[in-house]
């Protein structure tokens, strides 16, 4: 039988190759399975929205419910978690280099826009660059920007005028969302603007005055999109919202519900109430530029005069610590327990107040400081506990609620008031302190101006090594605790309620992997024919 | 004959037992290596996978106790804070002794469930009641547990540092709170890190191969491992640049936070790995991390209570071990298995084919013309029947040829003799030229017959010794399970007694054609044979599931024969049925009376026969198709044996069917009566028998025969016969041909066959009855296998004087053409007024 032989060697060649293949190839390597890397299919996810955004421009300053959408629609280059520790989000590493001067980002690959485009560096170099001499979250980083280089597409290199620590986080909070430059001539208040982002999800619907929606951007560069869409629900009675919850209509409230409401909240099974220590604070604000503020003697006397547990108690049921102090005890390494108000002592302030010349009336009044809040609820409760405990020393304040947005033109660009409650988030960096307390602060706004303060703050942001800087912050709230510009009420917690068929959350199961509001992995297992 | 090739190098020349050895040595070596990779590898992630699944389950039931136990501290922390004393202490009330007996409470609730301490604080972190003085007065707003606490939350807390008492301490704290919901302070509990190391360490259920165990935190924290205790607080890898300077800042691990800095023994990924599951739960809970050389794998199990993995590792290097030590063992019998396959096969190839290529060396001598050589096979198994058989064609092959050398020896003789007598007539020579001619031819004849029947058993034999080999090799390999080698034996078995039955069935065949078979008659009752026949065969037919039902009609006499050959028939016909017909269908034996006949009848529901092949099924070497004998195997003997057995007997065999897919009927008919010896021919009429004396050899001297016959045997052996009795034969092979001689004159008496292809005898007959002049008047005779009275009547009627049986005795033949010739002498007489009554 000639012929066979080669055809023989080729059979067994053939059957130690079909053997071969039969072996697996190696063990499992490192990939996580189980995540929504398949995009959608994770329900539609309801959240209430106290109110409708102006405009989806993520960085502009005058639009904060824009920014609770922000995290969805767009990227930054790098982001915060709820714990504020750094993401990777547009850049996927980074380095520091010439001691804190220069950044160098290496940009994540094929990232596309919505419609389509492909994210190059020239992007983010046109982005930050167009934020330049605006008004922004962002701006003290943006100020300091020296020259954006791109020497390839997935590469920025970011130069700095000056060593300044804060600039990955300033970043990474607010207000340096990247944009699309092949859209820069677009005008996002024209009618048929609409947003182009990198996020997990892409605008859909805008019924205005009721709902907007989100859908799923299956092409999202990183894991998720589990959902398929967002709707978010526009309701501004800030007793709606847990009513929507409860009745299964709305999954999740962003805005805090009242305190007072929370034990309420935590007993219905269908809910889960998170509570957890926030950087958010709350503080009495003296315009320093009107008598008889201008007068520290008058400012001790009402620190003096101010029972902050009672308030915490009263005013915020007990969620929440007293303020003490300057900063935000959440960012521990950046608090000073040491540098606290005066003790309270009403005694001692009717004391001050008689030296400082504010002696009382006959109906035992001294005087009638006008004392605006915003109408958010905490606010409005904290005002009367304020007002409650001042009269104890004979200060009438007269409580003005204002709309949110004429409170804040009224403080930030009229500055027409005497006193003012202030909230807001203290983090995630102590340079916060320069922007509430440096003389060129954005929410200074009290007339306060101290050269001492302001050194010590620029050497806070200056040096890179955070043990020196949080000497310098410590030191900078001693200063503050000296001059109190200010007087601290509290410490704010941070609620999240939510219905029990959501998982995956910023602050719950994906803590630690999406900053806050980004709902790339939330998922809503609703129970099918369940909740109405 | 192929071109001689050089050397050993062609693989068609090699021995067998080389090519076998060779063949089972590598087919045995490869699937045998490739098996044991197979399988070390199979055994491999198998190994891995019972390890992971078993370090999960030990991660999660050591999970769960780390969980039950923080559950525990932390309700005991709850059932503090809802103690009616600590509200109303923390709500401001004054009650004498209610401080004192708070702080009992606390004691004990700390000595009874294992806390370092308990304390209280009110809502701005400052100590009221504690397990211990030195805590009252100390302020912890700034701590996150109070915090936690204060803002609503019962939890526990990442391991803090505690300046005072330089220790790391977890806390659990809870809210207190007024039955309005209003919170007035906190209560907490702190807990040493050696209560979870013991928790961690009580878990020894590993499997022993290097497992251990480690807690750590979201951020990638060690925060226990029992077998290094020097790890505990170290990163699993590198901690982002601002997370180490904040735990740095906080000192939050007290002075032991600076070893954050280095990381020993990283396992990158992990932390990532570790975030993810605490998102989903549903996660991959395994993952193989790499630590520079040292591999390992993890199973993980987040914690509910915190944020903490706990998770079991197992160095690859341990798993691995144990399988290659298995590979290796498993390798080096492989091999051995392979030698010893290889070996066996050297040696069994060579004791099967060492007779072979005796029997081969025997033929191939023979061919080359040496006569005296000898297969010399002594053995009796079917290989030493071959050689037999083989050494007695060569003896009768001898023996013609010793014929031939002496006749040409006397020819040579006589030349010799005449020469000396001058010469001899023209005549004389020429006959004797004739003489010699013819024997050559024969002997030439035989000779090509030898070719032939060789070359044929030694295909035929191969075949079923393909798949015996194939079967041994498969066994040989060790590869067969128990009911893939009871299969194998089956086979093998089938196999060879399928060869048996080749070499049997030849050994027939050799008989029938050298003449050497005879017959032991007796008195045989068919009943009994078939009976004995279906018995045989019906265990083939009930692996198929095929149905056999017999239908003896009653009162069937016995018949003349030889039972072996009866029952040979018999079986024959049923493993044939058997074989064509597929499962499930059936096969229906008749045996009846018919005439002088006894008939035996196997009808089946198989495939049937094409109606073009029906006239071949009794030849030699005949099956329907290449295709057929590939389906249905065989060397198609079976039936040309049965052929010629039922003639022995002076019987009929033919077969019937509709066409393929109708399946088959074969029936046999064997004379009731006595018969089977020429003194007493079945089918001859008694009227005849008078005219059958034959008077001597030479009564058919100056009669000119014409014969048609399609068969050549019949062509060439008549023509001798006949001339025995001095006859002169002319020859034809068919009906035209006939016609045609006929035509041409000089034919006393025509024996024609009646199955002839194209035209048959009746046809032929018919058209010699139309002929002019004296032609159409020739008597004939009709020499057929169809023996039946019905075919004797249709021969008669359609203008044959008479009818014979094949196979016919010589001298029967030769006084029936004498009979007929003087019949038409007779005829010639009355041919004046016989004519117009015979159209």
């Amino acid at each position: 039988m000639p012929g066979s032989a080669p055809s023989l060697w080729r059979g067994v060649a053939l059957l130690a190759l079909v053997f071969s293949a039969l072996v697996p190839a190696g063990c499992g390597r490192g990939e996580p399975s189980g995540l929504p890397e398949g995009k959608g299919g994770g329900g539609v996810f309801r959240v209430v929205l106290p109110s409708e955004p102006r405009t989806l421009d993520p960085n502009s300053p005058s639009d904060e419910i824009a920014l609770l959408l922000a995290p969805n629609l767009y990227n930054r280059l790098v982001a915060l978690d709820m714990d504020s520790q750094l993401l990777p989000d547009l850049a996927e590493s980074w380095e520091i280099g010439e001691a804190g001067r220069v950044y160098t980002f290496r940009l994540g690959d094929g990232i596309r826009w919505h419609d389509g485009e492909l994210f190059t560096a020239e992007d983010v170099r046109w982005t930050l660059e167009s934020l330049k001499g605006r008004r922004s979250l962002a701006a003290e980083a943006i100020r300091r920007i020296a020259r954006i280089e791109t020497p390839d597409a997935r590469t920025v290199v970011i130069r700095l005028t000056e060593p300044w620590a804060p600039f990955l986080t300033t970043l990474a909070w607010n207000g340096a969302f990247i944009l699309p430059r092949h859209l820069a001539n677009d005008d996002p208040s024209s009618p048929s603007w609409r947003p182009v982002g990198t996020g997990p999800f892409k605008l859909g619907e805008w019924v205005r005055g009721r709902s907007l929606t989100l859908e799923a951007n299956r092409a999202y560069f990183k894991p998720g999109p589990a959902l398929d869409r967002v709707t978010y629900i526009l309701e501004p009675d800030s007793d709606e919202g847990p009513a929507l919850l409860t009745s299964g209509a709305a999954d999740y409230v962003i805005v805090r519900p009242d305190l007072g409401r929370l034990p309420g909240l935590a007993r219905d099974p269908q809910l889960r109430v998170l509570t957890s220590p926030g950087e958010g604070r709350s503080y009495l604000a003296f315009n320093l530029r009107r008598s008889p503020f201008s007068d520290r003697r008058v400012r001790e006397a009402i620190n003096r005069a101010l029972d902050r547990p009672a308030l915490v108690e009263r005013a915020l049921h007990g969620y929440g610590a007293p303020g003490y102090g300057f900063y935000t005890p959440s960012v521990p390494w950046a608090y000073n327990p040491r540098a606290v108000v005066p003790g309270f002592a009403p005694g001692r302030a009717r004391e001050l107040l008689d030296r400082a010349g504010l002696v009382p009336d006959r109906r035992g009044i001294r005087f009638e400081p006008q004392l605006l809040t915003p109408d958010l609820g905490v606010q409005v409760e904290i005002a009367r506990e304020v007002r409650r405990q001042l009269l104890e020393v004979g200060i009438a304040a007269r409580v003005e609620v204002l709309p949110h947005p004429e409170w804040g033109e009224r403080i930030l660009q009229i500055r027409d008031f005497e006193l003012t409650l202030m909230g807001g988030n203290h983090g995630p960096d102590p340079e916060n302190l320069n922007v509430r307390f440096g003389s060129q602060g954005s929410l200074q706004f009290m007339g306060y101006a101290s050269p001492e303060l302001d050194a010590t703050l620029a050497e806070g942001a200056r040096i890179p090594d955070l043990t020196r800087r949080a000497l310098a912050y410590g030191r900078a709230q001693e200063i503050l605790a000296r001059d109190l510009p200010i007087a601290p009420l509290a410490e704010i917690v941070r609620v999240t309620v939510y219905r029990k068929e959501v998982t995956g959350l910023p602050q719950v199961e994906a803590r630690g992997l999406v900053p806050l509001f980004d709902f790339s992995l939330v998922r809503v297992d609703r129970p099918p024919g369940g909740a109405p | 004959m192929q071109p001689k090739r050089q050397g050993w190098l062609h693989w068609s020349d090699w021995p067998w037992a080389a090519k076998l050895a060779l063949l089972l040595g590598t087919l045995a070596i490869v699937p045998l290596s490739v098996v044991t990779l197979y399988s070390a590898a199979v055994a491999r992630s198998e190994l891995t996978a019972a390890t992971r699944a078993q370090n999960l389950q030990q991660a999660r039931n050591t999970a769960q106790a780390i969980d039950r136990y923080l559950e525990t501290v932390l309700s005991d922390v709850r059932v503090i804070a809802l103690a009616p004393g600590t509200i109303r202490l923390l709500s401001g009330s004054t009650e004498p002794q209610l401080e004192s007996n708070v702080s009992l409470f606390l004691v004990q609730m700390r000595d009874t469930h294992g806390f370092d301490a308990l304390y209280l604080t009110d809502t701005a972190g400052t100590v009221r009641v504690a397990t211990a003085e030195r805590f009252l007065g100390r302020t912890y707003l700034a701590s996150r547990w109070f915090l936690n606490a204060i803002s609503g939350n019962a939890s526990f807390n990442e391991p803090r540092w505690d300046p005072e008492d330089r220790r790391v301490y977890i806390h659990a704290s809870a809210p207190v709170r007024e039955p309005d919901g209003t919170i007035v302070g906190t209560a907490v509990g702190r807990i040493s890190m050696a209560s979870i190391d013991g928790i961690i360490e009580g878990d020894t259920g590993f499997a022993g191969r290097g497992e251990f165990g480690v807690l750590w935190d979201s951020d990638g924290i060690r925060l226990s491992h029992p077998t290094r205790p020097d790890l505990r607080f170290q990163a699993f890898e590198k901690l982002a640049p601002d997370v180490l300077a904040r735990l740095q800042v906080e000192q939050r691990f007290g002075p032991r936070t600076r070893d954050l800095v280095r990381v020993t023994l990283p396992f990158p990924g992990l932390v990532q790995r570790s975030l993810w599951l605490l998102y989903n739960r549903d996660a991959d809970p395994h993952v193989r991390l790499a630590s520079g050389e040292r591999v390992v794998y993890a199973s993980l199990a987040p914690l509910r209570t915190t944020r903490w993995i706990y998770g079991v590792f197992s160095p690859e290097e341990a798993i691995l071990a144990t399988v290659r030590r298995q590979t290796r063992r498993d390798l080096f019998l492989a091999g051995l298995t392979a030698a010893l396959a290889a070996a066996v096969a050297f040696f069994a190839a060579q004791w099967v084919t060492r007779p072979l290529v005796r029997v081969g060396q025997a033929a191939q001598a023979l061919a080359a013309g040496d006569m005296s050589r000898r297969a010399g096979l002594t053995q009796r198994d079917e290989v030493g029947r071959l050689g037999a058989a083989f050494d007695a064609m060569a003896d009768s092959l001898a023996a013609k040829e010793a014929e031939l050398r002496e006749h040409a020896d006397h020819l040579e003789h006589r030349v010799e003799r005449q020469t000396a007598a001058l010469r001899a007539s023209e005549e004389e020579l020429r006959t004797l030229y004739q003489s010699e001619q013819e024997l050559r031819r024969k002997a030439e004849e035989a000779n090509r017959l030898k070719d032939e029947f060789l070359s044929t058993v030694s295909h035929e034999l191969r075949t079923p010794l393909n798949a015996i080999l194939g079967w041994i090799w498969l066994l040989a390999s060790g590869k067969l399970d128990p009911e893939g080698a009871r299969r194998a034996f089956a086979i093998i078995e089938r196999n060879a007694r399928a060869q048996s039955q080749i070499i049997d069935d030849l050994l027939d065949v050799s008989r029938i054609i050298t003449g050497k078979l005879r017959l032991k008659l007796q008195r045989v009752e068919l009943k009994q044979i078939i009976e004995a026949a279906i018995e045989a065969v019906r265990p083939a037919a009930d692996a198929k599931g095929i149905r056999i039902e017999y239908r003896p009609a009653p009162g069937v006499p016995p018949v003349q024969g030889d039972p072996d050959r009866l029952q040979q028939i018999v079986w024959n016909l049923l493993s044939n049925a058997v074989k064509f017909t597929p499962g499930e269908g059936s096969v229906e034996v008749r045996l009846e009376r018919s005439g002088g006949q006894a008939r035996i009848q196997v009808a089946d529901t198989g495939i049937g026969i094409r109606r073009d092949f029906l006239n071949y099924v009794f030849d030699r070497f005949r099956q329907a198709d290449s295709s057929t004998t590939r389906a249905h195997g065989g060397l198609g003997l079976g039936l040309s044996i049965v052929r010629h057995l039922v003639e022995l007997h002076g019987g009929t065999a033919r077969a019937q069917s509709e066409g393929e897919g109708q399946g088959a009927t074969f029936i046999v008919e064997i004379p009731l009566t006595p018969s089977l010896s020429a003194t007493s021919a079945p089918i001859t009429p008694p009227r005849d028998e008078v005219l059958l004396e034959p008077d001597s050899d030479q009564e058919l001297q100056g009669l000119q025969v014409l014969l048609v016959d399609d068969e050549p045997d019949v062509r060439e052996m008549l023509p001798h016969l006949l001339e025995q009795f001095g006859a002169s034969v002319r020859v034809t092979a068919s009906a035209i041909e006939a016609l045609e001689a006929l035509r041409q004159g000089n034919v006393d008496v025509l024996v024609a066959d009646i199955g002839m292809p194209e035209e048959d005898g009746y046809s032929l007959i018919g058209k010699v009855r139309e002929l002019d002049g004296d032609l159409r008047d020739i008597p004939a005779i009709a020499l057929t296998a169809y023996a039946g009275e019905g075919d004797r009547q249709r021969a008669l009627e359609a203008g044959f004087q008479m009818h014979l049986a094949k196979p016919v005795e010589p001298r029967e033949l030769a006084s029936a053409v004498a009979a007929v010739a003087r019949m038409a002498v007779h005829s010639d007489n009355l041919s004046a007024s016989g004519k117009g009554e015979r159209t």
